[in-house]
């Protein structure tokens, strides 16, 4: 019996993703057909809740003017969908290379189901992104043929990182996903498409959650140095932060109309304000870390 | 007289403190003064430094690996060669 199969074949994991097929099917949807797509949002209204926006708590978020910043909740909003393409399209690559790899037979039925429900996510971002930005925000990551978080050709620690990276992802997405769906100050198309992508992300949360516990468990269990699982809790607390930097784009400022901003995006990074937001926006990844054991300290 | 390349040293500075003055020809990739989580950033700076956006997607790792390579492929035209002393 291989590693991975050890680690994943528990009837725990098994019943849960039976249960999580079943709801997925029973919950199916056409997403083609779920949308109202009015042909312009309004522009005088935010699209994206307050709270959520980089600027929000700072003294230069208080600076700007009402327009300023519903044209800034245009640009964020955009990349914020922009950044769920990119992330989307990341997972689907590496979860489809491993849905039928030996080792993951517990978990390929719900794969399907997951990689199905991620390609429809894909579109819904992407048609918003082009029917109300006229663009998505380019993705700025290139493979640097790194390997990254001690991985090497360790093919666990890989597993292990990809699991991590789509549940952190997936994470913050949700936080605000679950704010915008329940904002009704947002047009509907808005809360719609933050709804629908809640209520998916719910099972793929709970199944993740579970998979990168278990993979974990394998890695410790198993005799790799401590130096290795150290880089390799390095490397996460990095791709967290990465992951919230990546809502201040510089780009968004420009096309909001706001000028350098880079050297604003450096200044709201390092707002006491914007980091009191940071621990709101990771508690429920922090909390996971914590609980099991995987960054004890975060 | 500031060259563009100096807000590319004084990021890479920061980011790697105990590095001191980078040659032109160094590899940034392969000795890790840049990886991939802090590549996105690095390439936001250098859109913020040249004013244009970079589709990274479309370019080859080759454009971004030396400190000479970066001024040649993103800063031409620039006066003097402080990275090239």
């Amino acid at each position: 019996m291989s590693v991975l199969t050890r680690a994943l074949d528990t009837p725990e994991l098994r019943e849960l993703l039976d249960r999580l097929s079943e709801k997925a099917a029973a919950d199916y949807y056409n997403p083609y057909r779920t949308f109202d797509w009015p042909e312009s949002l309004p522009s005088d209204r935010l699209w994206m809740s307050p709270d959520l926006l980089s600027v929000q708590g700072t003294p230069y978020g208080e600076s700007l003017s009402g327009e300023q910043l519903c044209a800034l909740s245009r640009w964020e909003s955009i990349n914020f969908y922009s950044l769920n393409v990119h992330g989307i399209r990341e997972l689907l690559i590496e979860v489809t290379r491993r849905i039928h790899r030996p080792g993951f037979e517990p978990t390929s039925e719900f794969f399907h189901h997951f990689i199905g429900e991620e390609n429809e996510h894909m579109w819904f971002f992407a048609r918003f992104c082009l029917n109300y930005g006229g663009k998505i925000y380019p993705d700025r990551s290139l493979d640097l043929g790194q390997a990254t978080g001690g991985s090497g050709s360790d093919p666990a620690v890989a597993d292990f990182l990809v699991f991590a990276r789509i549940l952190i992802f997936e994470q913050i997405v949700d936080y605000y996903n679950m704010r915008m769906a329940a904002d009704e100050d947002l047009a509907p198309t808005i809360r719609a498409v933050n709804r629908v992508h809640h209520q998916d992300e719910s099972r793929h949360i709970a199944c993740g959650s579970r998979i990168v516990e278990l993979l974990w468990r394998s890695l410790e269990e198993s005799e790799r140095p401590a130096e290795q699982l150290d880089a390799l809790r390095a490397y996460l607390r990095r791709y967290i932060a990465t992951s919230v930097e990546n809502f201040y784009n510089p780009a968004c400022y420009r096309d909001a109309g706001i000028p350098d901003g880079f050297a604003l995006r450096s200044r709201l990074l390092a707002d006491p304000a914007r980091q009191e937001a940071h621990r709101r926006l990771l508690s429920r990844t922090n909390s996971f870390l914590r609980r099991t054991g995987i960054l004890a300290d975060c | 007289m500031p060259h563009p390349l100096d807000p590319i040293r004084a990021w890479l500075a920061e980011k790697n403190p105990t590095v001191g003055e980078i040659p032109p020809d160094t590899d940034l990739i392969e000795n890790r003064l840049i990886d991939s989580l802090s590549f996105m950033e690095f390439v936001m700076l250098l859109e913020s430094v040249t004013g244009r956006d970079l589709p990274v997607e479309t370019m080859e790792l080759s454009q971004f690996r030396t400190l000479a390579a970066i001024e040649k492929n993103f800063l031409p035209g620039t006066p003097g060669t402080p990275c090239a002393s």
